[in-house]
C-alpha cells in the first residue's frame, strides 16, 4: 500500500513540510487573486442607484414662507425655490405647520437630487419681521392619472442615502414615513423619465398606514395629480394600488 | 495542545497565517471600496462599508465551509484547516460590523427602537419575494455569535466536544440564513441577478465538495465481517509503519494503528474536536491527530503527561495473518497490550 503523500503537517511546528508548504502557496495565491477579483466584480455589478447629495454637516439658514398640505406636507417656499421639509433622524417636520403662511427662517441642512431640494430640520422656526405671508395659490388639478413606480421616503431618497430604493431600502423607508416624513411617489415611464409627486389620500388628508405595505416595491394606482407651488400632489386612492414589478 | 490557556497560542505558522489572510482581507475591503468610490462618487461611505463587509463576511464563509471537505479529499489542504476557527471569529466580526452598520443606518433615529423596527419594518410575510430579509440575517448572526464566543478550546473542554461540535454545526444552519437573507434582500435590488447567480454557484460547490468528501468516508463505514465477536480489520501488511487502517465496528469508527511490529486501536474521533484520528500518523511514538496534533499513547488511548486527553481504546489480536479487533470500547485511558505478529 503506498502513501499519496509522505508528508505530515502538524501546525504547532515551526515550518511545513516543503511539499504541503508549496500547495499552501498556490491555494493562498489563487485564492487571494480570486477573492479580490471577486469583490471588484460585486463593486461594479451592485450599483448605487441614486445621485443625490446631503451637506451632511454643513448647517445654515434658510428663508422663506412655510406652506403645509392639509397639516401634513410642511415645505419652505420663496419666490426661486420649494423646500420640502423634514425632520432629524427617520423624522418628520410636522411641527413647522405651526408656522403655516409665517415669513420665518430656519436653520437646516440641504439635501438636492434631480432639482428637488429638501431640508432637513435642525431647529424651530424663527419668525421674521415680514410675519404672516399671503395665502398660497390655489392647487391647479392636472387631471386623473395611472401612475407606475415606487413609493419612497423622501429624506432618504433625494440625498441621506444613495441607493434609497428599493427591496433594500424598503423597512428604513417604512420607518421614515411611520416617523411623519411625507410620502413622495417616484413616478417612471417607459422611457425611463422620472416624475417626484407628493402622495396625499384623495381629499388631501395623510394616508401613510394605508401606503405602507407598497413601499419600496414596483407599484401602480390611480390619483388626481394636483399642482401645489413647484411640488406635484398626488391624491391618490390607496384602494387603486397594485403590485407592477420594477 | 496546551496545559494553560491563553487567548491565541501563536506559532511561527500561525502568525503567518493570521499575517497572510489579514492581508487578502484588507485588500479584499480595499479593491471593493475603491472600486464602488470609483464608479459610483455619489455612494454614501455607510452604504459601501455595509456591503463591502457583509460581501466580506459571505465569501469567507464559504472559503470556511471548503476547507473542511477539501481537507478531507486531500489533506495538503489542512495546514488551512489548522487556524480554521480564526477565519470563524474575523468572519463573525465581519458580518457584526454590517449588521451594526445596517441596524445603525437602516433602523435608528425613528419611532422604534431599532431592534424592534429590525423585526417589524418590513414584516411583508405575504409574498415569497417581499420576505423580510433582515430576519435571516439576525438570526444568522445570533448562531455566528455563539459560534465566534465559544470558539475558544477552554469551551471545548467545558462543554465536552460532541457538544461543541453539535453547536459548531450550526454554521450550516446559519450558512442557509445568509443564503435565505441575501436571496431576499440583495438579490432583489437592481443587479441582484449576479448576487443570485454567484450564490448559486457557491452554493454548488460546497454541495459537491461536501457530497465527495462524504463519499469518501462511507467507504469506511462498511461494518468488516465479524467472527466469534472479534472483527476482521485487514491483513498485518497492509497497514503502513507509523499509520492506521480505519474500520467501522459495532458502530463506530476504530483506528487501527501499526507501531513496528505492533498494532493499537483508538476511537478514531480525537477529544480535541473529534478530528479522524486514523488520518494521522505515529510521531514520537504518539499517535498524532492530522487536524491540530493531539497526541496520544497508542496502548493507553491517553495524551502523554502532563496532558490529560484520553480516548476509548480496544483490544486487538493478531492470527491468520490478520489484525482482528474486539468491537466493544474500554473506557478512555484504559491501557491495552499491543497485538504482536505471531
Amino acid at each position: 500500500m503506498k502513501p499519496m503523500n509522505d508528508e505530515f503537517y502538524i501546525g504547532y511546528l515551526p515550518k511545513a513540510p516543503a511539499a504541503t508548504a508549496r500547495h499552501v502557496r498556490r491555494v493562498v495565491l489563487a485564492l487571494a487573486a480570486g477573492v479580490v477579483a471577486t469583490g471588484a466584480v460585486l463593486a461594479v455589478v451592485l450599483p448605487y442607484l441614486g445621485a443625490g447629495v446631503f451637506e451632511f454637516g454643513q448647517v445654515r439658514d434658510f428663508r422663506g414662507v412655510v406652506r403645509c398640505d392639509a397639516m401634513h406636507a410642511p415645505r419652505l417656499t420663496d419666490t426661486e425655490v420649494d423646500y420640502l421639509l423634514v425632520g432629524p433622524g427617520k423624522r418628520g417636520a410636522l411641527e413647522m405647520c405651526g408656522a403655516e403662511g409665517q415669513t420665518v427662517t430656519l436653520a437646516g441642512t440641504l439635501i438636492t437630487r434631480d432639482g428637488r431640494r429638501v431640508i432637513e430640520t435642525a431647529g424651530p422656526a424663527r419668525q421674521t419681521a415680514e410675519g404672516a405671508a399671503g395665502s398660497e395659490e390655489p392647487p391647479v388639478s392636472l387631471g386623473i392619472m395611472t401612475l407606475t413606480g415606487e413609493i419612497v421616503d423622501p429624506k432618504c431618497y433625494f440625498g441621506v442615502m444613495n441607493p434609497a430604493e428599493g427591496r433594500a431600502h424598503r423597512a428604513c423607508a417604512i420607518l421614515c414615513l411611520r416617523g411623519g416624513i411625507t410620502p413622495v411617489f417616484v413616478a417612471k415611464d417607459r422611457t425611463g423619465a422620472t416624475a417626484h409627486l407628493l402622495i396625499t389620500g384623495l381629499r388631501g388628508e395623510p394616508i401613510t398606514e394605508e401606503l405602507l405595505r407598497w413601499v419600496g416595491e414596483g407599484v401602480a394606482g390611480k390619483g388626481e395629480v394636483v399642482r401645489m407651488g413647484r411640488w406635484l400632489t398626488w391624491r391618490l386612492d390607496p384602494a387603486s394600488l397594485s403590485f407592477a414589478g420594477k | 495542545m496546551s496545559t494553560v490557556y491563553a487567548a491565541v497560542g501563536w506559532s511561527r505558522q500561525k502568525r503567518i497565517y493570521d499575517l497572510t489572510f489579514g492581508g487578502v482581507l484588507v485588500g479584499y475591503l480595499a479593491i471593493f471600496a475603491g472600486v464602488s468610490v470609483a464608479l459610483f462618487p455619489a455612494a454614501t461611505a455607510e452604504t459601501i462599508l455595509i456591503r463591502a463587509f457583509g460581501t466580506a463576511a459571505f465569501l469567507l464563509l464559504h472559503v470556511i465551509l471548503a476547507i473542511g471537505p477539501a481537507a478531507r479529499l486531500d489533506r495538503r489542504w489542512l495546514p488551512l484547516l489548522y487556524n480554521r476557527r480564526h477565519l470563524g471569529v474575523t468572519m463573525f466580526g465581519l458580518a457584526a460590523v454590517h449588521g451594526l452598520f445596517s441596524l445603525f443606518q437602516f433602523h435608528a433615529l425613528g419611532v422604534l427602537d431599532p431592534f424592534v423596527s429590525v423585526l417589524v419594518s418590513d414584516g411583508s410575510f405575504t409574498r415569497l419575494e417581499t420576505l423580510p430579509f433582515q430576519v435571516f440575517g439576525l438570526l444568522a448572526l445570533g448562531i455566528l455569535f455563539l459560534m465566534a464566543a465559544t470558539s475558544h478550546d477552554f469551551w471545548l473542554n467545558n462543554l465536552s466536544a460532541p457538544v461543541w461540535k453539535a453547536l459548531h454545526l450550526m454554521v450550516y444552519v446559519a450558512y442557509g440564513l445568509i443564503v435565505a437573507h441575501v436571496a431576499f434582500g440583495v438579490g432583489q435590488m437592481a443587479g441582484g441577478e449576479w448576487v443570485l447567480v454567484g450564490t448559486a454557484l457557491g452554493a454548488a460547490a460546497l454541495v459537491t465538495l461536501h457530497l465527495a468528501a462524504a463519499r469518501r468516508e462511507a467507504a469506511t463505514d462498511c461494518e468488516a465481517p465479524s467472527q466469534a465477536g472479534w472483527v476482521t480489520v485487514c491483513g498485518v501488511d497492509e497497514i503502513i509503519d507509523g499509520r492506521a487502517k480505519i474500520v467501522a465496528a459495532g458502530g463506530e469508527r476504530v483506528a487501527v494503528f501499526r507501531n513496528g511490529e505492533t498494532f493499537s486501536a483508538v476511537s478514531n474521533a480525537c477529544q480535541h474536536q473529534n478530528g479522524p484520528l486514523g488520518e494521522g500518523r505515529i510521531v514520537d511514538g504518539c499517535i498524532t491527530c492530522p487536524w491540530h496534533g493531539y497526541q496520544y499513547l497508542p496502548e493507553t488511548g491517553a495524551s502523554p503527561a502532563p496532558f490529560t486527553e484520553k480516548v476509548c481504546t480496544f483490544r486487538l489480536k493478531v492470527g491468520d495473518g490478520k489484525v482482528w479487533l474486539d468491537p466493544r470500547p474500554l473506557p478512555p485511558g484504559t491501557r491495552v497490550e499491543p497485538a504482536t505478529r505471531a
